[in-house]
């Protein structure tokens, strides 16, 4: 034992050489390698997006390049209604609506509008679901729906079957998750406010956006922030993904930024400059970092989440991100006081800040008279925008005179859907 | 020499892998340790809330300001308002759920079915539903999903002084025929036997409040 400690104290210098090129460097290789694998590099090639916010128009007649709308309306059925739709999805003929508050549950219903089926739902001994706010449907058309309270994914194949599920070994908690198009890894959101770095024990800085391996487990880590600005009572959206060919899109709110992501890397691929009130592209440091203390979330007061709409008075941000081969729709809100303005914006690609239409609500006032809802799905199949709304809401956006009304009985609480498809002549 | 160097260097490494594991196992106890210490520091926060709550305001008198109450029972009856005096002076006793828009959607989901079992049971004790949706469209869904079928009021936000004390949340409470408000309680779904128990004892009040069975 004596001799033991001896040799290690007096080690030669050739034996100390050895040792260090043996052991301790390619132990120190491997530290660093796993540390800079997980921490990556967002590329910047954005297109900038030029957006006229400062006198908004309460409607803007589109009807020049409205080619049809369509009315739809979802079927209640007695057990298995929705109260809120959070995101709404087109399949191949089949809509699938998720409720992330007031019932939890994802239904799917026939292209005519018919319940199909309900995917998943809380508390229901067949779903295995313990708290399923979030889905996502991907290039394939297989439906994937995300239990965070399980870090569970589970995949229906585009006929709704189930086809498997996916549990991560470690609780990270997510906003949204989606697939990456051509590959089998997923993406994760997580905003500031879900306790991801207190999850992720032993790592230096939380992040927002995570790549993750085909079975759920963290690989790299993008839009890292520092560990301070864990727990502000930031807002986020009910949708934070949208496939566009083999690219994901990836939006937030108070970030100017829309990125693309792909199997090899992520890059920003917009930047969204609002004629006022725009963000600052370091929102944390400038707007959160003099209040931070108001900002964090204490308890279940409501005091924090009211200091944010007070701080980001003025202040303008995206909201929800659609894309066709065309056109670019984009919701967007403005925060007053204590609550958001929203309007809508339509970009005709290649067209520049001339091809911009921005309004509250867009409406067809010569053929089909209804002012259309905010939309919230394009189907690239269909090549239709489409919107979702109460009876009672469609109700007050149809005219008086519209052809629309004739078409069908409108049902205050049920929920109907709007597709509208338009056109651009000479896009590119 | 060399011999040993390589036996210490292999000691020193499966320590180096032993205490990483340790610390790892030791790291996921926290994380489930953590997340007890969370709930049971968040079921105190609302037991004190509770207590807090009951103690600020009962025994008040409801109606100190004329509180307009709209009734939105029906659709086609929104817009001519009611003295909440009428409503809880009709009985000698009353339970209001007053529902807030934000706060619990679980808590009062709850709240409404168990409360429709109550009615159930005790058809003699009047129950309403005072809301301060902002959003007709919301109120409706509620209403769809819920099955609400008792009167629903829409009493504004703020306008019932006991609105201040609730935190968001949706809470219950009594009234006698004098306008006196009682037996206040904030129901919560992760305690759903707390809100059994309040529920029981409706009828085991004191003489002066009591309902009789």
């Amino acid at each position: 034992m004596n001799r033991a400690v001896i040799t290690f104290s007096f080690i030669k210098p050739i034996g100390r050489s050895i040792f260090f090129f043996l052991w301790v460097l390619p132990i120190a290789m491997i530290l660093f390698s796993c540390s800079s694998n997980e921490r990556a590099e967002i590329t910047d090639n954005y297109v900038e997006l030029h957006i006229d916010n400062s006198s908004i128009s309460d409607t803007l007649d589109i009807s020049s390049i409205v080619d049809s709308v369509e009315l739809l309306k979802l079927a209640n059925v007695p057990n298995k209604q929705i109260g809120y739709i959070g995101q709404l999805y087109a399949l191949e003929d089949a809509y699938v609506v998720v409720d992330p508050i007031s019932t939890k549950r994802i239904n799917a219903y026939k292209s005519n509008g018919d319940y199909l089926k309900t995917i998943m739902e809380n508390g229901v001994s067949d779903s295995n679901a313990l708290n399923i706010t979030d889905c996502y449907v991907n290039e394939r058309k297989e439906v994937i729906v995300y239990d965070y309270a399980q870090m569970k994914l589970t995949i229906f194949d585009s006929d709704l079957k189930r086809k498997k599920d996916i549990k991560g070994g470690n609780l990270f908690h997510y906003n949204h998750i989606a697939s990456i198009p051509g590959s089998d890894n997923f993406v994760g959101y997580a905003s500031y406010n879900n306790s991801n770095a207190y999850l992720q024990t032993g790592r230096r800085s939380p992040s927002s956006l995570d790549l993750l391996s085909d079975t759920l487990s963290l690989v790299r880590k993008y839009l890292r922030y520092s560990k301070k600005f864990e727990n502000i009572a930031a807002i986020t959206f009910d949708k934070s993904f949208f496939a566009f060919r083999d690219s994901l899109r990836f939006f937030r709110a108070y970030d100017p930024y829309v990125y693309s992501i792909n199997k090899s890397e992520v890059e920003r691929r917009y930047k969204i400059i609002y004629s006022k009130g725009n963000f600052p592209s370091d929102f944390l440091e400038s707007v959160i970092r003099p209040h931070l203390s108001n900002v964090k979330i204490n308890g279940h007061k409501m005091s924090s989440l009211k200091s944010i709409y007070l701080y980001c008075n003025g202040y303008t941000s995206q909201k929800n991100w659609l894309e066709s081969d065309s056109l670019i729709y984009l919701s967007s809100i403005s925060f007053k006081e204590q609550g958001t303005v929203g309007f809508g914006s339509l970009v005709v690609k290649g067209k520049g800040t001339a091809g911009t239409l921005v309004a509250r609500n867009f409406v067809d006032a010569k053929k089909f008279k209804v002012s259309f809802p905010e939309f919230s799905e394009y189907d690239s199949k269909s090549n239709q925008f489409i919107a979702f709304c109460t009876g009672n809401e469609l109700k007050r956006r149809l005219y008086n005179d519209s052809p629309l009304r004739k078409k069908m009985d409108i049902i205050d609480d049920c929920f109907y859907l709007v597709k509208v498809r338009l056109h651009v002549k000479d896009s590119h | 020499m060399t011999y040993l160097s390589f036996f210490g260097v292999i000691f020193f490494l499966s320590w180096l892998l032993i205490t990483a594991k340790k610390l790892d196992t030791q790291r996921r106890q926290n994380v489930s340790l953590n997340d007890s210490i969370r709930y049971v520091n968040g079921a105190n926060r609302y037991y004190l809330d509770l207590m807090e709550f009951k103690m600020k305001y009962s025994n008040s008198l409801v109606n100190k300001d004329e509180i307009k109450a709209y009734d939105i029972s029906r659709d086609t009856a929104k817009s001519i308002p009611i003295n909440i005096h009428s409503l809880i002076t009709r009985s000698r006793q009353s339970l209001f759920l007053r529902y807030t828009e934000i706060g619990c959607n679980e808590c009062s989901s709850l709240t409404i079915k168990k409360l429709k079992q109550l009615s159930q049971d005790h058809p003699e004790l009047p129950i309403y539903v005072l809301t301060d949706f902002t959003n007709y469209d919301a109120y409706l869904q509620w209403r769809k999903l819920a099955e609400v079928n008792f009167p629903v009021f829409y009493v504004k936000k703020g306008e019932i002084t006991f609105d201040e004390g609730c935190n968001e949340y949706s809470y219950l409470f009594l009234t006698d025929n004098r306008e006196i408000a009682y037996d206040f309680f904030i129901p919560n779904s992760q305690m759903s036997g707390l809100l059994d128990y309040y529920l029981n004892n409706i009828y085991k009040q004191p003489a002066e409040h009591g309902f009789k069975n």
